[in-house]
This record gives structure tokens, C-alpha cells and sequence, in this order.
């Protein structure tokens, strides 16, 4: 601890310099947050197979969607993979040459949110995750 | 072994009355300022932390007596899973871990109550009753919509075990640490609002308290880098940290903590902050209930949420009433907490650690925006979003390296006013190393802004701490002791202040760490055996595929030699197994580590005939962040290893003068 003794000081009103620099600091924060909120690829809209075959091709901004894998869908060509999922109403195929997550599996249980682009026929993931699988969640009945 | 589930419900009615019994107690010991009633009411939390441990004992005893009678054992354990992993099943779930917490709850309650000196024992029953009302409301949610001892109707002959991705060193420790983190808070929180009671806002809850603040923020820091080191050894995908709502819900206290640890210095040493360091821990406590409360809820789209289960709706309204409950206590005594100095002058100690407490709060905020933003854009708009790491990684940045430089010039302004002479001498010699490390840089070749700011930046702030300890050292030295041991006494004799550096400089290797990851690559490629691939300057070579089973997991596993400039350098052996009772397979990563950079080698897939998919990354400096944490810990054991002497004899020097409140 430094060994400094307290030196008491006369109350004052707290200088205009503390409140020019405070308030520069906070619109400076501020700035920079609603900069880093409109950076491409910091939000994401976060949809289900029905309302990304309803809203049409997704323009180059990557979405996020989420379903269940189609059972039998899955198909495997050299590095990529390309699988079927469904929110139970409308089902579209995505496809990613990146590692499929290890809870993956090819069957209905497995939900998946894939964060990719949306061309009207075909999603094409960047990254695909699988929810924890069901045999780890406790399901509360 | 023998299964005491039994046990288990009772003790947990047994502790859930004597907290209540604890509430009640403190709560009237301390309305009527009854000696009595408060030490009952220390023996009540006292007794309420052994039934919580006994309702430990039992779970633990069903985990190992494999008594799949318990829907809570069934779940999280099996047969086959080792002994070391079992007990790790305790926390694994939701229940268990609540249990968990609450037993680190009640214990620390308890020690720290028993443990009062005279400068706290009319705080006691002000922070008893608090502690009890916070114990109160976790054994009530243990009884009732999370009880670990749910007993099944039809008993499986195996459990499902613990998921494999779990069954890691990195996860015995990451979650207990991070758990004793959060928990240790609620000892400077209970202390802090018993100061608000009962009026006594001077300084001494927070020397009181000042150990376990200390021993928590560390906890909760070791706990955070482990979970990145389990994220990067066992996820596979290359990196430690991701955003993820999960990582954010602990890394949201951590910060509020650290600027918490900061701004008392300042209360300390010139009695300001006193409104803004009662907020601090109260919304670092909140938010490390709220991360508590984020991955049991289920609210927030995370691969980390374990469950949703009903504890989300009992959260919510305690999480409120503790917010507002204790803001308003704030409030009330307002005018008690008002500083009893201003600032000075703009270049000042207490300006530079106001600059740091602002960073810190803001960028909690920010990850609190961005944690919740979904939730909140869904229930105003009804539109789904995710915030990705952009949003993070772009706030963090500026607002980090702003913090970095900040840890370099703080220590080195002096309290109330500096010149700004004196100032320039004194940052003179940190600057110039800061720019020339810039210079060397750029002329190697980096091209990076960010990474050149942030290298210089570390560089300037190594060296200004360095210089720290050269002028510390110096009287010793003058002494005629040679280099090292005068650093050491230095170190040793003012431990609050050279330990915290030895912290600064931990956060510096681990920010040189952070910044490696502006120069990962990463390939992937589809390998036969005899096949090669090529990352940066490395050439792997996919040489065989072994296989072999153990009671667990089908084992397939890679053999890839690598090489550079044509010379063998290692053998990495990634593996993809198959575990027989979660029918799931799963990576084992390899990874070739040194200062310089990482090898980090995985295999996505084997094909029928052995074709490996192959990913691999080079991580530039990764080393540097486990080696940061390394100093970071050393530098907690100086700062928790003597606190006490060091202010009984700062006391006995100089007696601290009777306060004056000067009236406004």
C-alpha cells in the first residue's frame, strides 16, 4: 500500500473539465457500441425453416435458422455435407463444407441452428451447431 | 459404497428450516441490536450449512453407489463412468449444481460470519440476515422445483452418463471455480448492504470483506481461463471463447468485480466512490446470480443451456427484488455515502482509476446489451436475433487496449494532482519502448493496426511496470542486495501493490495471447493415407489410421507427422471416437504447442476406407494466454497470501485518524 498520508481537501463543486470529459467519454462509448451493433455480421436474424421459405432469398447478410434434421437426409461428398431440416411445416436443405457438430446425428431428434445465406433453394451454412441433444437435456414434463 | 439418498431430502428441509430460523434471528439481533439473537442466529447458518453438506454427502454417496433410483443419478452418471468423473456429476445437471451452490453458499455464510473481528461485528446481523435470505431462496428451489432426490418409478440398470465432451480435467475445475466465484461474492454483497442498514458506511465492510472479494474475482478468473482451455483442447473448433451467452453470463461479473477491486482503493485511500463501489458489488453479485440464473433458464438460444427447467420463472422475481430491493437501500442512505473529497486535477491517480472503473462498467454493459438484446428485440418487436461475436470482438477491442494502456499509466500518476512534467518524465522511457516495439514490428512485416496498437501497448505497459518495480527495488538494492532479492523484497514487502502489478503484467501476456488470434489460418482437407496437406509452414502427412476399443469408445485415431522446411518435427495423433452409451462420436484434438504458435490438428469424419477430414489451424501465440494466467495466479497468492499482518502493521505504525463527517 503506498504510504501516503490522507491530506484532507476543501469540498468543491466538481470541475466543468470532469464533467466535458465525462460526458466525452460516455457519447464516445456510446458511438462506439451503435457502430459495433451495425457491423456486418454482429446481429443476425434468428428465423425457422417456414419463415426463411416465406421471407424469399436472404440478401448477403448471413441468417441464422434453426430445425430438425430430416431423418435419412444426410449425404456426405468429399468434405461437405448437405442435410434436410424442418420447423414441421416447411423443410429446406442445407449444405456446409464445415465439420458437423459431434451431437449430430441423422435423425429427427437432432436440432440444429446453421448461420449461413439463403439462395431460395439451398442454405449454405458457415457454421451449423447442434442444441444440446436431448439425451443431456432434462426434459421437464 | 453405499447409496445415502435417503439422507438427502430431510437434510435439505432440516437446513432450509434453520436458515429461515437464521433470517429470522439475524434479522431481529440486528433490528434490536441483540447480541444474543444475532450469535444464535451465526449458529443457526452454521447448522444450515452442515444439512446442506450432508445433503452433499448423499448425493455424491447415490453418484458412487450407482443408485439409479434417483432421477438426478440416472441422468448424469453410469456404470461405466471413472470414479474421478463421478463426482464432477454432482455439478453436471441443474439440480446438482444448485445443490453445489448452495453448500458453497452456506459454508462461506458460516465461515465468514463465525470469523467477525471488532471492526465487523455490528455488521454481523445485518449480513446474516442477508445471507439467510439468499439461502433461503436457493433451499427453497431445492426442495421444491429442483430436487436433486426425485426418486424414479421404474429404476434403469444404467444411467446415461456424463456427456463425454465433460469428461475433462479442464471441466472438474472450470465449473466449481467459477461457482466459488460467483458464490464468494455474496460475502462483500451481505456485508455492503449490511453497511447500508445499519448505517455504519464507513470503510470496514469493505476491509472486512476485502479477502473474500480478492479470493472470489480469482476464483472466477482461473475459472473463466479454464473454460476457454477446455473450449480450445476439447471443442475442436479452434478456438476459447465465442460469445457464447453462457461465457458472457460469467464474464459479465468478472468485469464489474475488477473495476470493484479498483475503485476501493480509492475509497480507501481518499474516501471517495463510496456510492459508486456499494453499486458495484451489488450489481456484481446480481449479475453473478443472473449468470446462474441464464444457463438454468433456458431463455437464451445457447449450445451450453443445459436445461429448461421451471427455475427460470422463480429466478426472475428474486433477481428483481434483490436489484431493486438493494438499490433502494442505496438510495435511502444516499446522502450518508456522499465522498468527503472531490477530484483535483485531471491528471490524478483517482482520475486514472475512474477512467478504468468506467471502461470496466461500460464494457459490461455492453456484453449485458448484447447477451440479452435477443430477448429484448423479441419481446418489443417480435423479431428473432442472434448478436455475434462481430459486435463483441468490436467493442472489446478499443475499449481492451484503452484498458491495457490505462494499466501502464495509472500506477505511475500520483494521488491528487501531477504535473504534467513530472508526468511526461515518467512515461518517457514505457512510450519509447511502446513505439519502438511499433517500429521493430512493422518493419518485420506485421501489417495489422490492431495488432501493432496492441503490441505496443503491452510493451509500453510491460515496461511501465517493470520500471515500478526498478524504482521499488531501488532502497534495497541502494542496501547492497543483489537484483533479484531486492525484487523479491519489494514483492514481499508491500504485496497489495507489487501483486497487483504481477496481476497487470499476467492480463498484459494474456492480452499479447488474444491478439495472436488477428493472424490464425486454418485449412481443411479430405486425406487418404500417404496423403499430405500443408498450413502455413507446416507439411502433414496422414501416415496411418489406428484403431483399437476400450469399454467406453471405439478409438480411430489419425497418425499425422509434420514437418517444416522438409524436417521432421513431431507426431500429432488426433483422434474421432465413438462412446458406446451416448451412441455419440466425438474429436479428441492434437495440438503441437509453443510460444510462438499452436498446431492445432482435428479430424472432422473418417470415411469406410479411412479417408480423414482433416482441419487444421495455426494459432499464433495461444501459449502466451495459459502462461498469462499462470503470472495472474501467482500474483493472487501474493495479494491473498498476508493481507492481515500487512495492515496490522500499517495500523500499529500509523494509526488511521478518527474519521470527521463533515457536514455539506
Amino acid at each position: 500500500m503506498d504510504d501516503q498520508l490522507e491530506i484532507p481537501s476543501t469540498r468543491k463543486r466538481t470541475s466543468p473539465k470532469f464533467l466535458w470529459g465525462g460526458a466525452v467519454i460516455f457519447l464516445a462509448l456510446v458511438v462506439l457500441v451503435f457502430w459495433a451493433m451495425g457491423r456486418s455480421g454482429s446481429t443476425a436474424y434468428f428465423l425457422k425453416t417456414s419463415e426463411l421459405v416465406s421471407s424469399g432469398p436472404s440478401s448477403a447478410e448471413p441468417v441464422r435458422v434453426n430445425g430438425n434434421v430430416v431423418a435419412g437426409s444426410v449425404s456426405h461428398e468429399g468434405l461437405a455435407s448437405t442435410f434436410d431440416i424442418t420447423d414441421g411445416q416447411t423443410a429446406i436443405t442445407v449444405t456446409t463444407d464445415r465439420p458437423l457438430p459431434d451431437s449430430f446425428r441423422d435423425d429427427a431428434q437432432t436440432e440444429i441452428v446453421a448461420l449461413g445465406t439463403y439462395d431460395g433453394h439451398k442454405f449454405t451454412a458457415s457454421e451449423v451447431l447442434a442444441k444440446c441433444p436431448s439425451k443431456f437435456k432434462a426434459k421437464t414434463s | 459404497m453405499i447409496s445415502l439418498a435417503g439422507l438427502g431430502y430431510p437434510s435439505l428441509l432440516a437446513a432450509l428450516i434453520l436458515a429461515v430460523a437464521a433470517l429470522v434471528l439475524h434479522g431481529l439481533g440486528a433490528l434490536r441490536s441483540r447480541k444474543d439473537l444475532t450469535e444464535a442466529g451465526v449458529r443457526a447458518t452454521t447448522g444450515s450449512a452442515v444439512f446442506v453438506g450432508l445433503a452433499v454427502v448423499s448425493l455424491v454417496s447415490a453418484l458412487y453407489a450407482h443408485d439409479f433410483s434417483l432421477d438426478y443419478v440416472s441422468r448424469y452418471s453410469s456404470r461405466s463412468l471413472s470414479p474421478a468423473y463421478t463426482v464432477t456429476a454432482l455439478w453436471g445437471g441443474m439440480e446438482g449444481s444448485l445443490l453445489f451452490w448452495t453448500l458453497l453458499l452456506t459454508t462461506f455464510a458460516a465461515i465468514a460470519l463465525v470469523r467477525v473481528d471488532a471492526r465487523t461485528t455490528r455488521l454481523v446481523g445485518w449480513a446474516g440476515a442477508v445471507l439467510a435470505g439468499i439461502a433461503v431462496f436457493f433451499l427453497a428451489l431445492l426442495v421444491m422445483p429442483a430436487n436433486p432426490f426425485t426418486r424414479l418409478a421404474d429404476v434403469p440398470l444404467d444411467g446415461v452418463g456424463l456427456n463425454p465432451l465433460l469428461q475433462s480435467p479442464g471441466m472438474v475445475m472450470h465449473p466449481p471455480l467459477l461457482y466459488t466465484g460467483f458464490v464468494g461474492f455474496s460475502i462483500p454483497f451481505a456485508f455492503a448492504m449490511a453497511a447500508l442498514f445499519s448505517g455504519h458506511l464507513d470503510d470496514s465492510w469493505l476491509k472486512a470483506t476485502r479477502r473474500w472479494t480478492l479470493f472470489a474475482w480469482s476464483a472466477l478468473s482461473i475459472g473463466i481461463v479454464l473454460g476457454g482451455a477446455w473450449a480450445y483442447t476439447e471443442l475442436g473448433w479452434g478456438g476459447y471463447w465465442a460469445w457464447d451467452p453462457v461465457e458472457n453470463a460469467s464474464f459479465m461479473p468478472w468485469l464489474t468485480a475488477t473495476a470493484f477491486l479498483h475503485s476501493v482503493v480509492i475509497q480507501e485511500k481518499r474516501r471517495m466512490f463510496k456510492v459508486w463501489n456499494v453499486v458495484l458489488i451489488l450489481l456484481t453479485y446480481v449479475l453473478a446470480v443472473f449468470g446462474t440464473f441464464l444457463t438454468r433458464s433456458g431463455i437464451l438460444s445457447s449450445i451450453h443451456t443445459f436445461t429448461e427447467g421451471s427455475t427460470g420463472k422463480w429466478f426472475l422475481p428474486f433477481l428483481g427484488f434483490m436489484l431493486l430491493g438493494s438499490l433502494g437501500v442505496v438510495a435511502a442512505r444516499y446522502e450518508k455515502l456522499r465522498s468527503e473529497n472531490r477530484f483535483d486535477s485531471l491528471i490524478s491517480r483517482e482520475s486514472a482509476f475512474l477512467l478504468n472503473n468506467v471502461l470496466f462498467v461500460a464494457a459490461a454493459l455492453t456484453v449485458l446489451w448484447g447477451t440479452i438484446y435477443p430477448v429484448v428485440a423479441e419481446a418489443t418487436t417480435g423479431v428473432r436475433l442472434t448478436v455475434g461475436p462481430p459486435f463483441f470482438n468490436s467493442v472489446f477491442i478499443p475499449v481492451g487496449l484503452a484498458i491495457v494502456g490505462l494499466t501502464g499509466i495509472g500506477p505511475l500518476i500520483s494521488w491528487r494532482r501531477m504535473s504534467k512534467g513530472s508526468l511526461t518524465r515518467i512515461v518517457r522511457v514505457p512510450l519509447m519502448s511502446g513505439t519502438l516495439t511499433a517500429i521493430v514490428l512493422a518493419v518485420v512485416g506485421v501489417r495489422s493496426t490492431g495488432a501493432l496498437l496492441a503490441f505496443s501497448l503491452c510493451a509500453f505497459t510491460a515496461v511501465a511496470i517493470g520500471s515500478e518495480f526498478v524504482r521499488g527495488s531501488r532502497t534495497h538494492r541502494a542496501a547492497g542486495a543483489r537484483w533479484d532479492s531486492a525484487l523479491l523484497r519489494t514483492l514481499l514487502r508491500n504485496r497489495r501493490r507489487y501483486g497487483g502489478y504481477v496481476v497487470h503484467l499476467g492480463v498484459i501476456l494474456i492480452v499479447i495471447g488474444l491478439s495472436g488470434s488477428a493472424f490464425r489460418s486454418e485449412s481443411q482437407e479430405l486425406l487418404a493415407v500417404g496423403e499430405s496437406m500443408t498450413i502455413g509452414e507446416y507439411t502433414l502427412t496422414y501416415e496411418a489410421l489406428n484403431q483399437g476399443q476400450t469399454d467406453e469408445k471405439d478409438i480411430n485415431e489419425a497418425e499425422l507427422s509434420v514437418a517444416r522446411g522438409g524436417n521432421y518435427i513431431t507426431t500429432l495423433r488426433p483422434q474421432r471416437n465413438f462412446h458406446f452409451a451416448q451412441e455419440q462420436p466425438q474429436s479428441e484434438v492434437a495440438i503441437r504447442t509453443t510460444p510462438v504458435e499452436d498446431l492445432y490438428v482435428v479430424v472432422s469424419s473418417f470415411d469406410q476406407d479411412g479417408t480423414a477430414a482433416v482441419r487444421a489451424f495455426v494459432n499464433p501465440l495461444t501459449w502466451w494466454i495459459w502462461v498469462g494466467a499462470l503470472v495472474m495466479l501467482a500474483g493472487m497468492g501474493v495479494l491473498l497470501s498476508n493481507e492481515k499482518p500487512v495492515a496490522v502493521r500499517a495500523g500499529v505504525r500509523k494509526p488511521a485518524p478518527e474519521k470527521v463527517v463533515v457536514a455539506p
